[in-house]
């Protein structure tokens, strides 16, 4: 591994003092999962890193009644399946977080740090994306909250700047009485493998009206929202197979899988319409079968 | 064993714990790369092609060796040498030309890995890149690109043969009776073509070598993690012109070898760097990253077999006709065998009476084909057993009862004309077909699942040179402990564990009072190699000699001592006895000190046992027909069947059951039969599933490390494995045993493969069945109705 | 390289090293004659280098050594009681087969000890979920399944005063 320093600040004011005055060669990094294989691999060469996960007050997942749930830079995998209250709201978060890698890669690798990568194949974004996170973006003298549309850009591309840090992810809890969720995925192994293709699909119910919110992951050069297929379950009140099919077909609409050693172009595209059905009908059943919460 | 008179509670067939696995579980146990070598030791790593083939132009080391604690940039011509095991056609650092993409152009030799592992991209190379052939057919029909034009002056040895001014390294032919007129007379023929891809051992620990030079003398030490000491002893002295005696090699214990280990591999790059004159006697190390051990070293063959088969309309099988074509890279120094023992195994266990085979190690730009567990049969019984298979169901019989109507029963020739040991075949697969239930249609257990059955049969001689020997020494102490010296590596298979039971059955001498150590070349006698599954049938009759030999020399003592004789004398966990004359006595410094004779002079001293072994009568078979009397030592057999049931939707495979039995002869530790038996048959079920390597158009490797090269991990692993074994004895044998460890992993993939095809009615032509593989079959617009050939 | 202090406890006993900055934990540990954590991939993908951190298990290619400033590492040479006496998760890798060529094993049992501390009676499915970032080439997995079962149960038998038991130094 090339050498970097490292810089492992106690709190975020040190943390902001060291990105002002070395912005230009260094890279954040929380659990470091990802990172430290980038730097292995070349893909990144910073002169210095800046480890939060020395900051104790970015452990925690604070809920906020009625408002939404902050979840800390640090916070693992692992805290974000063990928490009930992300258990309840969250569904499909879950079911990414727990198909993310392996039960013991999840104690180091963060919720905050799967979304920084931002990586096409990134497990927990689609969920996300559906659940309408936001970053919570902090300077030394600024705090504001990006929607993760507007954080992602790129493959590994991120819209804010060298003296910003994700603090925080602030997911919203919408009023609903019911909040059910799949995330569904191919890979090719059952376990510590990446996405070929993902579709997460969440349904909000409130009163009688009905939210469903569909996102996928590894099939474009971003993970997206297809609002498109969206706006068709939404306008219908009884989903069938064929209203599934539209659903499938603006989702293929939406998306520009590519061939790599993972998987073929054909093969993403093929099994993004299963991947659809499947999470949808989960959706539905849950609905059905489990107890309202809320 | 009373004829024997010796009596012990841990001898053959107990149960007993492991040799090693205490140091295992403790982590204390040294690995190569755990060694300590001090502050002198250096740091090798090597810089690689970026193109498949070309002409090196020019190689640059000014601003590599600029750099504090480079201490040498090593080229291809400072080690002007050619290395292998059968065929000498293999140069540890490119001279000239590139052969595959990753292949070392010279070799950064500093004070640290960080320091060597940044000053490999200093190495200025240039350049010019030639036409590359990756394809292994192209490689075989076009001679327009050689991937080694000097093919006629690399030495081999002499049943190996390679076509000079082709592509092809090595060619094995079998051609007994008449093929065409078995054709003509057959009321069913079938032809089929069945592909495997490259694939590689997994082994979890890296290749790790360090060499030393000694200034004084100029001798050499190599630590390396290699199966067989004595070969990389031997083909690295005949590679450098140097005595045997000048070359000690150490194998400390490795991390799985799996055939990944065998012959040398990365020994004589790490020597290159150790002779330099600039290293001046330090030790120097060159240990493999994960990603680049498939450039490192061998890996499993690609392998297209084309078998046309004519059937009777009794279900008799008449003749074969098989070409096959072994992907072997850019070099056959070790993958020429494999093709060997595919092609004299080239009617699986079946008896045809008509044979035709072409079995070719077929070079191409891409990294090097060699030994891997199955050595080739994996590869053959891939298609033999799905071909007899789709050749069953042409002709309307039950795929089972055709394999037994043809079935290569003892007395019957195989396809090299050696006629068949006794064996238990037809009775393990009577118990493989109940026990799996395979011909009970049962319902899927899983939603939205087709369930299917699948039997694949398994067979496999060790593969050698005839000539492949083995020797062991059985050293008693003051205490009447053991020490036992047998060059084997003991790689998790439990070799030591075996002969240590071998010992304490014939001497009596309680398990946990032997001692076994990993090979040193310097201390220990000479044994061939650690491959072929061989070490417990090969070395066990050393073994088992040298224990003899100990327990005759001390009978003999005892009965001068006791004036008794030898025959009243018996052993007992650690005690000599002699009931006629009520003497007794726990095993103790006379067997080292010597006896006190009643003559009263001293007699004995240290008693040491020795063994050694070499099949007497195997015959390589003939160059133009494959013909000879007995081709190799013997055949282990088995059966495996798989209750598996797929998704159409999703293109998953789930296995409910794997049914798994080989004839062993005799199970000395069942502990680590069914270890390899469970071990090979995952490993087997892996390759199926996920396994093979993937290039790109310019020869580049895409999935180098465990990232994109997926293993099975155990959350594949939800099902029981059913193991068991028949003993039929071998007749030239330690204890009756044969090999087992290869076995398991031969036909794990054609039982899948069939299980799919009655599971869906889809016939797929190409490993691994991945779930794309599959889904794409199921999805496709116009979804596979028959064969799937992608 | 300059070199930087680092404090923690490691098997139960304070150490103070110096490492390099970019070193993982893995390195540093090997570095310091800790060997039993193997370099098998050094991207997470294998498990041959797990420890337990603090409770957690973790692979130590992807922890940076400073990153335990403070912190408490236990790997498997902690774990014996006594020379000679294994951890019963040890002894049920040795005695259920668990083992062969063993560079697997360190990272196994120590995956397998966080493990059973927060589910001392498992089930398979749940074995196979905590154990599935531990690659194992030789054993076909069925026997280490076989061995945390084993383990478990001898965890919850009740520790006998003078026989040892569980060698946890913390």
């Amino acid at each position: 591994m090339k050498a970097f320093d490292l810089f492992r600040p106690k709190d975020l004011f040190q943390a902001f003092s060291r990105l002002e005055l070395n912005q230009h060669e260094t890279v954040l990094k929380s659990g470091g999962t990802d990172l430290l294989i980038w730097i292995k691999k070349g893909l990144v060469s910073p002169k210095e890193v800046v480890d939060l996960s020395s900051i104790d007050s970015l452990n925690e997942i604070e809920v906020k009644e009625g408002e939404g749930i902050l979840i800390g830079t640090n916070v693992s995998l692992n805290r974000i399946i063990d928490h009930p209250e992300m258990k309840r709201r969250f569904p499909a978060l879950i079911e990414a977080c727990e198909t993310h890698s392996d039960a013991v890669l999840r104690n180091k690798a963060t919720l905050v740090g799967n979304v920084c990568s931002a990586v096409p194949s990134g497990d927990t974004i689609p969920p996300l994306l559906c659940y309408e996170a936001e970053a919570v973006v902090q300077t030394s003298c600024s705090k504001r909250h990006l929607p993760l549309p507007r954080l992602i850009i790129g493959p590994r591309k991120k819209s804010i700047s060298k003296t910003e840090i994700v603090t925080h992810l602030w997911i919203p809890l919408p009023k609903a009485d019911l909040s059910v969720g799949a995330y569904r995925r191919a890979s090719r192994r059952r376990a510590l493998d990446l996405a070929q293709a993902a579709v997460a699909c969440t349904l909000f119910q409130h009163r009688g009206e009905r939210d469903f919110r569909l996102a996928v992951g590894a099939l474009s050069p971003i993970p997206v929202r297809v609002s498109e297929g969206e706006r068709i379950l939404n306008e219908t009140s009884n989903i069938d197979e064929k209203i599934a099919d539209r659903v499938a077909d603006a989702v293929l609409k939406a998306i520009q899988p590519i061939t790599d050693v993972r998987g073929s172009r054909e093969f993403r595209f093929a099994v993004t319409v299963e991947l659809v059905r499947e999470s949808l009908s989960l959706c539905l059943t849950r609905a059905k079968t489990e107890e309202g919460c809320y | 064993m009373s004829d024997k008179r010796v009596y012990t509670d841990t001898g053959i067939g107990k149960k007993v714990e492991r040799k090693f696995d205490r140091e295992k579980v403790a982590g204390t146990l040294q690995y190569t790369d755990d060694l300590p070598f001090g502050k002198d030791l250096l740091y090798a790593r090597p810089v690689r092609s970026p193109i498949a083939s070309g002409i090196i132009r020019s190689i640059d080391p000014r601003k590599a060796c600029a750099i504090p604690g480079v201490v040498a940039v090593i080229t291809g011509k400072d080690f002007p040498y050619r290395f292998g095991l059968y065929l000498k056609d293999r140069n540890p650092i490119a001279i000239d030309r590139v052969r595959y993409m990753g292949e070392p152009v010279a070799l950064v030799v500093a004070t640290t890995e960080a320091i060597a592992d940044s000053a490999i991209e200093h190495v200025k190379v240039e350049y010019e890149a030639l036409p590359a052939v990756l394809d292994v057919e192209k490689a075989v029909c076009d001679p327009s690109v050689l991937v080694h034009p000097d093919l006629e002056h690399y030495k081999r040895v002499p049943f190996i043969n390679p076509q000079p001014g082709t592509n092809i390294g090595n060619w094995f032919k079998i051609r007994r009776g008449d093929i065409e007129e078995a054709f003509a007379q057959s009321d069913t023929i079938i032809e089929e073509k069945m592909e495997c891809p490259q694939i590689a051992h997994g082994f979890l620990e890296t290749h790790c070598c360090i060499a030393k030079q000694d200034i004084g003398t100029g001798n050499i030490t190599v630590w390396s993690s290699a199966q067989s000491v004595f070969a990389v002893r031997e083909i690295l002295a005949e590679g450098l012109g140097l005595s045997t005696n000048a070359i000690r090699v150490i194998a400390p214990p490795i991390g799985g070898g799996f055939g990944g280990k065998a012959g040398m591999t990365i020994e004589a790059l790490c020597l290159s760097a150790a002779l330099h004159p600039a290293i001046k006697g330090r030790p120097v190390k060159l240990f493999v990253p994960r990603e680049e051990v498939m450039l490192s070293s061998w890996v499993r063959q690609a392998y297209i077999a084309t078998i046309k088969m004519g059937i009777s309309k009794e279900g008799k099988i008449l003749g074969i006709k098989n070409t096959f074509y072994f992907d072997t890279g850019i070099s056959a120094e070790y993958g020429a065998n494999p093709v060997r023992s595919a092609g004299y195994t080239s009617t699986g266990t079946y008896y045809i009476p008509n044979v035709w085979t072409d079995s070719y190690a077929v070079y191409t730009n891409k990294p090097f084909g060699g030994a891997y567990r199955g050595f080739g049969l994996p590869e053959l019984m891939s298609a033999m057993e799905v071909v007899i298979d789709i050749a069953a169901k042409k002709i309307g019989m039950h795929p089972i009862e055709f394999r037994i109507k043809n079935l290569l029963q003892p007395g019957l020739p195989t396809c090299t004309g050696m006629p068949m040991s006794e064996h238990a075949l037809e009775k393990i697969i009577r118990k493989v077909q109940a026990d799996i239930r395979f011909d009970e249609k049962e319902k899927p257990l899983r939603e939205g699942f087709k369930r299917g059955k699948g039997i694949a049969l398994a067979i496999k001689a060790p593969a050698k040179p005839a000539d492949a020997a083995s020797s062991a020494i059985v050293k008693l102490n003051v205490d009447g402990t053991a020490e036992v010296m047998a060059a084997t590596m003991d790689m998790g298979q439990g070799a030591y564990t075996a002969y240590a039971q071998m010992v304490s059955e014939e001497l009596g001498i309680p398990y946990d009072r032997i001692r076994l150590d990993y090979p040193d070349s310097a201390t220990h006698p000479y044994d061939w190699q650690t491959v072929a599954s061989r070490s417990c049938w090969a070395m066990g009759m050393a073994v088992k000699e040298a224990a003899t030999d100990a327990r005759n020399q001390l009978l003999a003592l005892y009965a001068e001592y006791w004036k008794v004789k030898e025959e009243e004398i018996f052993l007992k966990n650690g005690s000599v006895l002699c009931p006629k004359k009520n003497l007794s006595e726990t095993f103790g410094p006379k067997l080292q000190n010597g006896f006190p004779m009643p003559d009263g002079k001293l007699k004995g001293g240290p008693i040491i046992g020795r063994g050694r072994f070499v099949p007497e009568d195997v015959v390589n078979p003939d160059a133009e027909t494959g013909q000879s009397p007995k081709s190799v030592v013997h055949f282990t057999v088995g059966a495996i069947a798989i209750d598996a049931e797929v998704s159409e939707r999703t293109g998953e495979i789930a296995i409910n059951r794997v049914v798994a039995g080989y004839d062993v002869g005799k199970a000395i530790s069942p502990i680590n039969i069914q270890g390899q038996i469970e071990g090979g048959t995952v490993q087997g079920i892996s390759a199926a599933l996920f396994e093979g390597l993937v290039f790109d158009a310019q020869g580049k490797l895409l999935n180098k490390d465990f990232t994109d090269y997926k293993i099975a991990t155990i959350e594949e692993v939800d099902f029981p494995i059913e193991s068991f074994w028949e003993e039929t004895p071998e007749e030239v044998s330690p204890y009756g045993n044969r090999g087992v460890g290869e076995h398991s992993m031969i036909s794990p993939a054609p039982a899948l493969n069939n299980a799919v095809y009655n599971a869906l009615g889809i016939r797929f032509h190409r490993y691994p069945l991945t779930r794309e593989r599959i889904f794409m079959a199921t999805h496709a617009k116009k979804a596979v109705t028959e064969d799937c050939y992608d | 390289m300059p070199k930087h202090a680092l404090s923690f406890v490691l098997n139960g006993e304070t150490v103070d090293w110096e490492v390099e900055t970019n070193a993982t934990l893995l390195q540093a540990l090997r570095e310091n004659g800790v060997t039993s954590v193997k370099r098998g991939c050094e991207e997470g993908e294998c498990g041959a280098c797990t420890v337990v951190i603090d409770e957690l298990a973790q692979k130590s290619c992807l922890v940076l050594a400073l990153e335990v400033e403070g912190k408490s590492v236990l790997t498997v040479e902690g774990l014996p009681a006594a020379p000679g006496k294994l951890h019963p998760i040890q002894q049920a890798f040795v005695d259920e087969g668990a083992v062969q060529c063993g560079f697997c094993t360190p990272g196994f049992i120590m995956t397998t000890y966080a493990f059973l501390k927060t589910h001392p009676n498992p089930t398979d499915e749940e074995i196979r979920h905590a154990l599935s970032g531990n690659l194992c080439r030789c054993t076909g997995y069925l026997s280490i399944i076989k061995a945390v079962k084993t383990a478990a149960e001898a965890l919850s038998k009740p520790i006998v005063a003078g026989e040892g038991g569980e060698g946890d130094v913390r």
